[in-house]
């Protein structure tokens, strides 16, 4: 028994010391940063998630980036001329290198963009008229959408050029107000062509596959496990750069993301509802807007549906702020409108929500009574729907729940559960119409409300529930080519109003996010839009 | 190996790979039949997820796809992820975490077979004591407690207080690293074990030959060792294969708590990105080990029991 003690203490005692050993190795700041989801892709073609945007943001600088506060500035450009109407945007490109020498240049951009055309990225549409409006792009992806292959003779009618090295010329169908943040998204980062050509299918899929000119290198990346990088010493902006390495590993588990948190492992570790009311007076918990609008789409194919009060008194019967900050706890808020807050700044500086009305409110004799009107203007008793959810979304699953409760509250109303998974309640039923009211979300391209209003335009892809306002339409191409900033901003607001006064979709939360950071830590810029957060300024203080 | 052994294995061969063909068509046939597709970025429109779908070939016709996907495979390249990682080579993603599942489910299953049979002959030999009741209880709990419970118990005493084993996975400390989501996995396997070889050890020590054993004066040693615990060990090989194919296969959550890129994961990931590439290749290299382990097992028997002959002899 003596002996089998003593084995077990050296044992223990070599773990001890191995352990101390793995924690340590590295000099320097290395600012180490947990994530639920895994870097899927670094390919600035096909990556479509934000953990992807992350790693490549932390290796690769577009024509535009974020400052310290989160401000839209300069990166690869140095200088952005306009033209009158708008039409043509001219880059200069500053002088900055690959991680193989090579010189960035404005050839760099004109191959990734025509790149993802021609391998069919999923940002793809970010050229055309669904972003940038880049001259040419539309037409090509009509191509690829027929199954046709691109020539170069093809690519070289989209309508960005390098006029010189050093010289990007992008010339657009029509104005786009908020063209320099749609810079800063992922998809447009340039490419090394001849690293690319190089590399071929491999590009991007290894550490070794990829190019950087950002504020790090990557030195390893292990899909499904954790991805290392240094800091680029021949960054443009290298004084910038407080760390000497970035960790960023993945830990599918938040309660264990928040053990390696509280054990020092981790700098930063997301945490989920059910850990907000442990964590949620520490000085390390944080919450922030992710960006996400979770909200109702009402089909209006269905004629009870397209009585307004019916849709009125479900809007009424919602407790968005209770579900919010008592069933959710992760930040989330209640929407107020179909554009969330803090998304979009105006002309003056002022945020959307500030300007535009609050469309949405709890009161249940109101709900009652709208809906006593509409069984009366439908000559019905009662009246059945359909509530379409994924359960594989989470949290869609309790925001169906929730509001299955509050609709069930009403006298008249009979809610029906649709339980299914994203991709059938998407593509099948919300696609077939096969719904009366669908709980869904959507997340902004770029931080203009036009990425929500465009959902509602007659014929939009997504607006299965087939909603319709000649008003608004009009509103919305006009939208499109105001080149007002003033003008454009109170036609948006005026945009919402109808839609909202109209309940074409019903907003419920806007989605929130819980973390644990180290108090220590400064300078880590998070965006509800695009890149969700930026390393490039993050510094470890003692 | 006799003659007879030897064309049993091949047969079993044979069949084990007309049933892996026959479970790739279901496999492929009941993935494509799932809803919705890989590609299900609600942003794109119509005529672009089609566009990205016709790049994959997932337009052609059913059969087409299957013959292409056949094809490739028996030259060994599986496809390309089609959403998890995607365009990257499903093979290397596979193959980068295969040995990583099997070193645990296999580690796991020797660690808590030979802990569980210690457990188990202790008990057995000491029935009715304390050092009874305490295997008893401990095999209870091992078979209560689900493995993931006891990965966040050891995680928390272990990693987060006591700082003694690392919290998450690292390939550059494969073994070091591997040792917590090893013993959490092996708890069930000792219990299990425990339990099995407790009630089949007490059996044999009733029996006839133990008694005549003893009469004829072999040492308690000898009993023990080359009499009782070899025949103990024979129904024990007959739960070893389900078992260790359970670790395999079930493995995925105790990955996640300890952040092992693991193949059960990736599978699970796979199957809730509806990524058919790396779905198919997942659950094939699962049905192939849980065949090939079976076999294995048959023939163990005859191995262990000489008197068990696999196969008609002539």
């Amino acid at each position: 028994m003596k002996k089998l003690l003593s084995v077990v203490a050296a044992a223990t005692m070599a773990l001890s010391l191995a352990a101390c050993g793995s924690g340590s190795g590295s000099d320097g700041k290395t600012f180490t940063f947990a994530s639920e989801l895994d870097i899927k892709n670094l390919d600035s073609c096909d990556a479509d998630d934000g953990m992807s945007f992350n790693a490549m943001h932390a290796v690769i600088d577009g024509l535009m980036g974020l400052d310290e506060n989160g401000d839209i500035t300069y990166a690869l450009a140095e200088d952005h001329q306009v033209s009158d109407d708008g039409l043509t945007h001219t880059f200069k490109i500053r002088d900055a290198k690959w991680s193989n020498g090579d010189e960035v240049t404005a050839h760099d951009f004109v191959y990734a963009w025509q790149r993802i055309i021609k391998n069919v990225g999923n940002y793809a549409y970010m050229m055309g008229t669904g972003g940038a409006s880049i001259v040419g792009a539309d037409e090509l992806m009509a191509k690829t959408e027929n199954g046709e292959e691109l020539t170069d003779a093809d690519l070289e009618t989209l309508g960005a050029k390098a006029l010189d090295d050093k010289t990007l010329e992008v010339k657009l169908t029509s104005p786009v107000a908020y063209f320099e943040e749609l810079m800063t998204f992922p998809c447009y980062y340039p490419i090394n062509e001849k690293f690319c050509e190089e590399q071929g299918s491999n590009y991007a899929k290894s550490a070794d596959a990829i190019l950087s000119n950002g504020a790090y290198i990557m030195d390893t990346w292990e899909p499904g496990s954790t991805a290392t990088f240094s800091k680029n010493e021949d960054y443009w902006n290298a004084d910038a750069v407080k760390l000497d390495s970035l960790v960023m590993n993945l830990v599918q588990e938040p309660a264990v993301a928040a053990q390696n948190f509280e054990s020092g492992i981790n700098d930063y570790a997301p945490i989920n509802s059910d850990l907000v009311d442990q964590y949620k007076d520490d000085e390390s918990f944080i919450s922030f807007n992710e960006g996400y609008l979770f909200y109702i789409q009402v089909n209006f194919n269905n004629t009870d549906l397209q009585n307004q009060n019916l849709r009125k008194a479900l809007s009424l019967s919602i407790n968005r702020e209770d579900f919010a900050n008592n069933v959710l706890k992760d930040g989330s808020k209640e929407a107020n409108g179909f554009i969330p807050a803090q998304l979009s700044i105006g002309p003056e500086g002022q945020d959307f929500r500030d300007d535009a009305s609050d469309y949405t409110e709890y009161n249940v004799e109101e709900a009652q009574a709208a809906l006593d009107q509409a069984l009366s203007e439908l000559g019905k008793d009662e009246v059945t729907l359909r509530l379409l959810y994924g359960t594989d979304e989470s949290p869609m699953d309790t925001m169906a729940t929730y509001l299955q409760n509050a609709f069930s509250k009403l006298k008249g109303l009979n809610i029906e559960m649709v339980a299914t998974t994203k991709q059938d309640r998407i593509y099948t039923k919300q696609a077939n119409r096969d719904f009366d009211l669908a709980c869904t979300r959507w997340g902004p391209d770029y931080s203009d409300p036009t990425t929500y209003l465009n959902l509602m335009i007659t014929g939009n892809s997504n607006n299965y529930g087939d909603w319709t306002n000649a008003e608004f339409d009009s509103l919305m191409s006009q939208i499109a080519t105001e080149a007002d900033l003033d003008a454009r901003w109170q036609m948006m607001i005026e945009a919402e109003g109808i839609a909202m006064s109209d309940y074409a979709n019903i907003p419920v939360f806007e989605k929130g996010t819980s973390a644990l950071k180290n108090t220590a830590v400064k300078g880590l810029v998070q965006k509800p839009v695009g890149v969700p957060y930026t390393f490039t300024y993050v510094d470890i203080e003692g | 190996m006799s003659k007879s052994t030897v064309r049993y294995i091949l047969r079993r061969l044979v069949i084990s790979l007309i049933t892996l063909f026959v479970i790739l068509v279901v496999l492929f046939c009941m993935v494509r039949f799932l809803p919705g597709s890989p590609i299900n970025n609600e942003h794109l429109s119509d005529a672009q997820r089609a566009a990205i779908e016709a790049s994959y070939g997932l337009n052609l016709p059913l059969p087409q796809q299957f013959v292409k996907y056949m094809s490739g495979m028996l030259t060994g390249d599986f496809g390309v992820s089609m959403n998890l990682y995607r365009d990257m080579q499903v093979s290397s993603l596979v193959a980068t975490r295969a040995p990583i599942s099997f070193f645990l489910g296999l580690s796991a299953c020797i660690l808590g077979t030979l802990v569980g049979i210690l457990l188990g002959v202790v008990a057995a030999l000491k029935k009715n004591t304390i050092w009874d009741t305490l295997a008893t209880v401990l095999s209870v709990i091992g078979v209560s407690i689900p493995s993931f419970v006891f990965a966040m118990l050891i995680l928390m005493i272990f990693g987060t207080n006591l700082h003694i084993l690392p919290t998450m996975y690292s390939s550059s400390q494969p073994i070091y690293s591997a040792i917590m989501p090893i013993i959490a996995l092996s708890m069930s396997v000792i219990a299990n074990v425990a339990r099995f070889t407790r009630t089949e050890m007490i059996s044999v020590l009733n029996s006839d030959y133990i008694m005549l054993a003893k009469a004829k004066g072999l040492s308690r040693k000898d009993i023990i060792l080359k009499h009782a615990l070899r025949n103990t060990l024979i129904p024990i090989v007959t739960i070893l294969g389900p078992i260790l194919v359970n670790l395999m296969t079930g493995t995925m959550v105790v990955e996640k708590i300890c952040s092992v890129p693991g193949l059960g994961l990736l599978l699970i990931n796979s199957i809730q990105a509806s990524d058919y590439n790396v779905i198919l290749a997942c659950s094939f290299l699962y049905a192939a080990m849980y065949i090939i382990m079976m076999l294995v097992i048959d023939v163990s028997y005859g191995i262990i029991d000489p008197r068990i002959r696999l196969g008609k002899d002539e």
